[in-house]
Parts: structure tokens; C-alpha cells; sequence
């Protein structure tokens, strides 16, 4: 049968340096429902914006029916292509109707508001999706916003409809639902496309599970052959037979959070009572699926977000109530999650970005000695590696591998005693993620803490002297090695 | 495109869309070259340039250093006014000239821009919003002086300072040259100035590495506040000399503005802008009488800062 959307060779390189996609083939046939897993940063967001007409591949091309396929969101919906994004857009002030009526007016249909309105309708009692038509937008929760999004899709994705991460906002009986409206559009003739890191949904969707790691598709299984197993070990790789932890004794304890209590930003709580603690000389790995509370510990540890609750204690000195840069200087080094923007300062030159936060760490206040700075940023640099062509240049024109050596060196240079980490190797090449692997594991040899939060599951288990998951902002659980993948899998997935 | 052809390019369209709208004028193009030919042949009128260029160079200069941070304030024509004021009321009413006076007048503005920084950093108010009704606020504040206590005689008017308080042109252009040289300084040579920089590229990097957004929001709004209150005490001593009632604020602050932008956010760059605003301003009076509206410069002025922003946008895509 001949596919309804194909590409081939998808690459999808961002100026940065990352690549997201590299050389994706995929096929898309009417009447199945495929279910896309992978890990954050696995380049799964990339590949449906691709394929929807939201980005162009740096090579390779989308055809739908054997044409080129749409070349812009609009031009897509009008060929019946629709993504049901993550997090609701739609226009706050307007009502249901009008909001639906601009996409479908958008995407070429020609309807009043009674056309509209028996769309919406019709819709809405045949495939189980109640929405107020006459509701403003701005006064429904994200359930039920989420909700008209899918409507739209229904309406709009009549050939191919893309679903990303749809059960966010959703409590498990609607996601019970949502599994079986995917079902029955494919089998109405669409071609579904689900997009989810919850393997449990991907199971129960999916005719075929597509699994993405480090930007190329991993593996493809048909229904009857997935398993939870099979699936695991694409997403994370195999898992090393005998993983080496952190060789020295850990020693005192030099991080500590008690009871960390932080409101998330969708309302409810991001943390709920999160407790650990870490002893130098040990890398302490924090699993978990993204958004289950791991951007929080974070932002509460390093100083950028207040806990309702709870309080956060370095070298047994609380510091809850201290900014990010009263805690560097007690011996805290940051290596957050995004590099631009985040780690450093796009603009700035590469010695800024570098002698600046080790300068304001050391107290320095008012003057900017030129030499010194540059000097100590040339010797981060050299010492971590980083291939560039000169200081003076700014810090963007790096790659990401580059600027993460650069961030992860800088963050060493002080001689922390307790080192936070998100995802440091996220979205790297082999060798620059094998380069902040060992530079971490040189920290806690010399005697720092570290606290590793990461997705990246094989990492964890390389280098982690103990796993804590995180899941909906609870610790479930606590791992030490040789570590059982599977537990810790059962762990993340936890309620 | 690179950000000096951008500039030049820039300032070109502007000068090209002026000669066009003169097309409609009885002199005709060629008067705009022809006038400012004349500016910067005649000393008497170059000295008028830098007397209009001091202050719009001083309260740009500040408001580059905030924009580079991110605070994108427009609340220097209120803080000008203010502090102009404030600077008047030392010279003209108690006879407290020279440096107190000056100083009165940093004082002021700087106190007035701390408001819409305050505002941003504890409410989290949107600065141009903010500065933009304290500059009305000012204007309603200066109305009401000039018609009440600081009202001399008959009409709606102040004391105006005397003749020999004006400050010597070349002295005012110097205080400018130094201003700009000093923020230039600060934002390349001292760690608040770099965090600044830090900070309106990537506010995360610098909130998690060098400094609270507080700390760097009240710094920029006081940096900037204090620039445009020395700015006022040059619009004061250099050509407003007095107030009367006004129904709009004079727009020295919001050619600063533009000449922070045109400057690339540069506080040197700032100064070059203002001269060249002055210019054309001056160019401008003297076509005046030739029937072309008063106005044109304003236009030039605007196009040449919309057409290099954009063109400088484009570039950076």
C-alpha cells in the first residue's frame, strides 16, 4: 500500500551545532495509529514539526501522496494535515467558536457560524469530546482547552493527524478515552501519529511503536512484538553489564533538602516533600521522565525558585533564603539544562561568558581586569578542551559540544563542593557527552557532590553511586548498583 | 548586512525620504543638503548643534546602558523635565549655581527613573508602559509649578536663568563626550556593567550566575534615571533657560531614545546619533522660514532610526 506521508533522510541540524534528526526514514499509512517514544532531546519534537510543515529539514524531504508535502501549518491544514500541540494555543479571548471557526477558516473551509456550530456539535457528541461551543477560551482549564485542540484535530487532520504528548493535561480516564478516539480515527482511514515518553499509553495506542534515540528512529515494533522490555532498551540503549560507579568513599554530607514543597506552574505542585541528600565524593543520579518535577528540584536547589516548604542546607549550612550567587560562593556550581541562555550569554564573547561568573563568585565587585579574565577563560578553556578560534568571539559560534565543555569546565574550575547538573550530555555527539561524563566523575573524585538530574537512563546508571527516581514530584524510590533497569523503569512511571 | 552599512544605510533612506517630502516644498530638495552645508560651515549655528546635541547625547547615552540590560525605560523626557526644573529652581530662585545645581538635578532624575525600575522589579510592571505615564505625570507636575509657586508675573511662566549662566557649548559637549566615555567604561570595564550586558541577552544565565534581576533592574533604571537628570541640566543651561506651561513635554528625552537606538545601543554611538540629530534640526530651523515645516527633521530623523532597527533586524535573521 502506497504511504500517505513519507520521508527520507530527515536531518535536522540547528545552528548550534545540535542535530536533532539524523537521517530519519519514515512511512505513514492510513487506518494505523503510530506511537513516536523517546527520551527529551531524542529529537522527537523536531521530527513532527518536520513532518507537519512547522520546520524545514536541513536535508532530505516530506512527501504526502507522492507530492511534496506543505510547506507552512497552513498550507498543511489545508492538505488535512493537523498537530494537536503539547500545551493548548489558543486565543484567550475568543470563544470556542470563533476559535474553531478561525483554524477551519485557516485551513480553506468556507462556513458561518451555524456551519461552525454544527461542526463543533456533530463532532462533539459523535467522537465523545464535550465542549461548550459558546465558552470563552480564557475561562476553561487546560483539560478542557486540550480538549478543543483535539476537536480541531478531528475536524482539520482529516489525513494525517499528529498528537503531541496529548495526556499532559489529562487525568488517566481521559487518557483512557483519548487512546480509544486515536483508534477509531485511524480506523475511519486517518493516519495517527502519537507522541508520548509514557511507554504504558505508546502500548495501549499504538499499531506500530516508533522509538527514537539521539535523532535517528532506533527501532519500529509492530503491536503483537512490543514489550515493555524491548522498548526500554531502545529508548535507552543497553544498559552496561557491569556499571561503574564512582570509585572513591563518599564522605561527609554536603547537600541536603528537606520537605521541598514547589507549586507548579499548571497549578497543583511540581514537588511534593522531596528529600535527599549528597555526600561529596558521590554522583547522586535523579531519573525520571521530563516534567515530573526535575526542573524544580533544580531551580529550588540553585537558588531560582522559593519552596513553599522546606529547606535546602549546603555543607550544613542552610541557604534557603540566599540567591543563586550567595550559594555559588559556599561552593555551589551549576550546569544547567539549556546552554544558550541558561549556562551562558549568547552575545558576549566566550571570555566573558567564562571569567564572568567565576569572577562575581569570587567576590569580585566593580572592576573587570581584562588579562585576568582573559587569562583565567583561556585557561578553562584549554583545560576543557574547547575548540575555538579565538576569546573575543561570541560564545554562540561555539558548538554545543563546545559550549558545554566550556560550561562544564567553567562550573569545575571554582573546586565546587557541590555540583547540580540537568542533562548535561543532552543533544551532544559521542565524544563531547563521553567528555562531560568523565569531567563529572573527575569532580566527584576530587571530593565534590553531585547531583545529576538526567533522563538519559544509561548515563545515570554509568556513573551514579546511587539513583533516586523522581516521579510526579515524589521520590519512588532509591537505586543502588548493580542497578535493575526495569525497577527503575516500574519507578519512573510510578503514580 | 553589517551594523555600520545598516547605520549608514539607514540614515541615508532617511535623508533620501526628507529630500522627497521637500519635493512638495517651494525651496525643493536640494534646500536639505543646501542647509546643512550651511550648519556646518557657520560656527555661530555649529555651536547651536552641540548645545541641542549635549543633552539628547547625555540621556541617550544612559538609555543605552538600560537597553543593553533590558530595561527598555522611556521615561527620560519626564526625568529631563524634572530635573531641569529642579535644577532652575537652585539657579534662578536661590542662587545656587555651578556644581549644586548639577547635582540637584542627577539627583532628581535619578529619583524619578528608580520609579518605573521599582515598579518592574517588585510588581513586575512593563518599564515602557510605566515610564511612559511618569513622563506624563512629570509634565502635569512641571504645569502645575510654572502656574503656582514657581509662576513670576502675569503669565503662566517661571524665571527663566540669566544670560551668563549659559553653559559655553564646547563645555557642554564635553560633559556629553565624558558621560558617554563613562558608561562605555562601565559596561566594558566593571563586573555590574558586564552582568548588565549579561542580563538583557540572557536573563537566566545572569539571574542564575551574577546577580539578582533586582539588583540589575535598579541599577540600569538609576544609571540611566541620573544620565537623563544631567541631561535635563543641560537642556536647562544650554537653550531651554526657563519654563512656561506646556501642553506637550519638549521630546529632548524621546530623541534620546531614538538616539540610543540609533546608536546601537552604544552610549558612544548615542552621542553620534545626537549630533547628527542636531544637525538636522538645526537644518531644519533654518529651512523654516523657506515654508518647510519644522517637522521634517523629526521625519528624517524618525525614518533613518526605523530603517536602520530594520534593517539591523533583517540582518540579524
Amino acid at each position: 500500500m502506497e504511504p500517505l506521508l513519507e520521508a527520507r533522510d530527515l536531518w535536522k541540524i540547528y545552528p548550534n551545532g545540535v542535530e536533532a534528526n539524523r537521517g530519519v526514514n519514515i512511512a505513514l499509512h492510513p487506518g494505523t495509529v503510530y506511537a513516536l517514544l523517546g527520551e527529551n532531546g531524542a529529537g522527537k519534537t523536531t521530527l513532527v514539526k518536520i513532518l507537519s510543515g512547522a520546520e524545514k529539514p536541513t536535508r532530505g524531504e516530506v512527501r504526502l501522496n507522492g507530492a511534496p508535502a506543505p510547506a507552512t501549518p497552513r498550507q498543511a491544514h489545508q492538505a488535512g494535515v493537523y498537530m494537536v500541540p503539547q500545551h493548548p494555543t489558543l486565543f484567550p479571548n475568543l470563544t470556542v467558536l470563533e476559535d474553531v471557526g478561525l483554524t477551519l477558516r485557516m485551513a480553506g473551509a468556507r462556513l458561518g457560524r451555524a456551519g461552525v456550530r454544527r461542526l463543533i456539535e456533530e463532532a462533539s457528541a459523535g467522537y465523545g469530546l464535550a465542549v461548550d461551543p459558546d465558552a470563552r477560551v480564557e475561562g476553561l482549564s487546560v483539560g478542557e482547552r486540550q480538549r478543543v485542540e483535539v476537536l480541531k484535530g478531528v475536524l482539520v487532520g482529516r489525513k494525517v493527524l499528529f498528537l503531541d504528548e496529548p495526556s499532559t493535561h489529562m487525568s488517566p480516564s481521559e487518557v483512557g478515552s483519548l487512546v480509544a478516539l486515536a483508534r477509531r480515527l485511524a480506523r475511519e482511514g486517518r493516519a495517527v501519529f502519537y507522541i508520548t515518553h509514557r511507554i504504558r499509553e505508546a502500548l495501549d495506542v499504538a499499531d506500530k511503536i516508533l522509538i527514537m534515540r539521539r535523532g535517528r528512529l532506533e527501532a519500529e515494533l509492530d503491536r503483537g512484538e512490543a514489550s515493555k522490555e524491548r522498548i526500554l532498551a531502545a529508548m535507552f540503549g543497553r544498559i552496561p553489564e557491569k556499571p561503574q560507579p564512582v570509585a572513591t568513599r563518599p564522605g561527609g554530607e554536603v547537600l541536603r533538602a528537606e520537605d521541598l514543597w514547589v507549586p507548579s506552574p499548571h497549578g497543583g505542585w511540581a514537588l511534593r516533600g522531596v528529600s535527599l541528600t549528597v555526600r561529596a565524593g558521590e554522583i547522586l543520579g535523579v531519573a525520571g521522565i521530563a516534567g515530573n518535577g526535575q526542573k524544580e528540584l533544580v531551580e529550588a536547589i540553585i537558588g531560582l525558585a522559593r519552596p513553599r516548604r522546606g529547606r535546602i542546607l549546603i555543607n550544613g549550612v542552610d541557604v534557603s533564603s540566599l540567591a543563586p550567587r550567595a550559594r555559588m560562593r559556599m561552593g555551589l556550581a551549576v550546569v544547567p539544562e539549556e546552554r544558550l541562555g541558561w549556562a551562558v550569554a549568547p552575545g558576549l564573547s566566550i571570555w566573558l561568558n567564562t571569567a564572568l561568573p567565576l569572577l562575581a563568585r569570587n567576590g569580585a565587585r566593580l572592576l573587570l581586569r581584562r588579562g585576568r579574565a582573559k587569562g583565567i577563560a583561556s585557561r578553562v578553556v584549554e583545560l576543557a578542551g574547547v575548540r575555538a578560534r579565538s576569546l573575543d568571539q561570541p560564545v554562540e559560534t561555539l558548538s554545543g559540544g563546545n559550549i558545554q565543555r566550556l560550561v562544564v569546565g567553567r562550573e569545575l574550575e571554582a573546586g565546587p563542593h557541590v555540583v547540580v547538573a540537568m542533562n548535561p550530555a543532552a543533544g551532544l555527539d559521542y565524544s563531547g557527552a563521553s567528555m562531560v561524563e568523565s569531567m563529572l566523575l573527575k569532580a566527584a573524585a576530587r571530593g565534590a557532590g553531585v547531583l545529576l538530574v538526567d533522563e538519559d537512563l544509561e548515563l545515570l546508571a554509568r556513573v551514579s553511586s546511587r539513583i533516586v527516581v523522581l516521579s510526579r514530584g515524589v521520590l519512588t524510590g532509591e537505586f543502588t548498583p548493580p542497578y535493575d533497569v526495569d525497577a527503575i523503569g516500574r519507578a519512573m512511571t510510578m503514580r | 548586512m553589517g551594523r555600520l552599512t545598516s547605520i549608514i544605510a539607514g540614515i541615508a533612506l532617511g535623508l533620501m525620504a526628507g529630500m522627497i517630502g521637500l519635493l512638495a516644498t517651494q525651496p525643493g530638495p536640494l534646500a536639505l543638503p543646501r542647509a546643512l552645508a550651511a550648519v556646518l560651515t557657520s560656527p555661530g549655528l555649529l555651536e547651536n548643534v552641540a548645545r541641542l546635541a549635549a543633552p539628547i547625547a547625555v540621556a541617550g547615552s544612559g538609555l543605552a546602558l538600560a537597553y543593553r540590560a533590558g530595561f527598555i525605560t522611556i521615561g527620560s523626557e519626564g526625568q529631563m523635565l524634572l530635573a531641569s526644573l529642579a535644577s532652575l529652581y537652585l539657579i534662578a530662585y536661590l542662587d545656587i549655581g555651578g556644581p549644586w545645581s548639577l547635582l540637584a538635578a542627577v539627583l532628581v532624575g535619578a529619583v524619578w527613573g528608580l520609579v518605573p525600575g521599582l515598579f518592574r522589579a517588585y510588581a513586575g510592571v512593563n518599564e515602557v508602559l510605566s515610564s511612559l505615564m511618569l513622563n506624563y505625570i512629570a509634565l502635569s507636575i512641571v504645569n502645575y509649578l510654572v502656574s503656582t509657586s514657581l509662576r513670576e508675573g502675569a503669565f503662566t511662566q517661571t524665571r527663566f536663568i540669566g544670560e551668563d549662566k549659559v553653559l559655553e557649548a564646547p563645555l557642554a559637549l564635553g560633559i556629553a563626550l565624558l558621560t558617554a566615555l563613562g558608561l562605555e567604561a562601565f559596561l566594558t570595564h566593571t563586573i555590574p556593567g558586564a552582568a548588565m550586558q549579561a542580563y538583557g541577552s540572557a536573563p537566566r544565565m545572569a539571574k542564575t550566575y551574577l546577580a539578582t534581576s533586582r539588583r540589575i533592574i535598579l541599577q540600569a533604571a538609576l544609571a540611566s534615571g541620573a544620565a537623563a537628570g544631567l541631561a535635563g541640566y543641560l537642556m536647562l543651561t544650554g537653550f531651554q533657560r526657563g519654563f512656561t506651561a506646556m501642553s506637550t513635554t519638549p521630546g529632548y528625552g524621546y530623541m534620546g531614545v531614538l538616539a540610543a537606538w540609533l546608536g546601537l545601543r552604544s552610549p558612544l554611538g548615542a552621542l553620534g546619533a545626537a549630533l547628527l540629530f542636531s544637525l538636522l534640526a538645526t537644518a531644519g530651523y533654518l529651512l523654516q522660514p523657506q515654508g518647510v515645516p519644522g517637522s521634517m527633521a523629526l521625519l528624517v530623523q524618525a525614518l533613518a532610526v526605523l530603517a536602520t532597527v530594520t534593517l539591523l533586524s533583517r540582518g540579524g535573521r
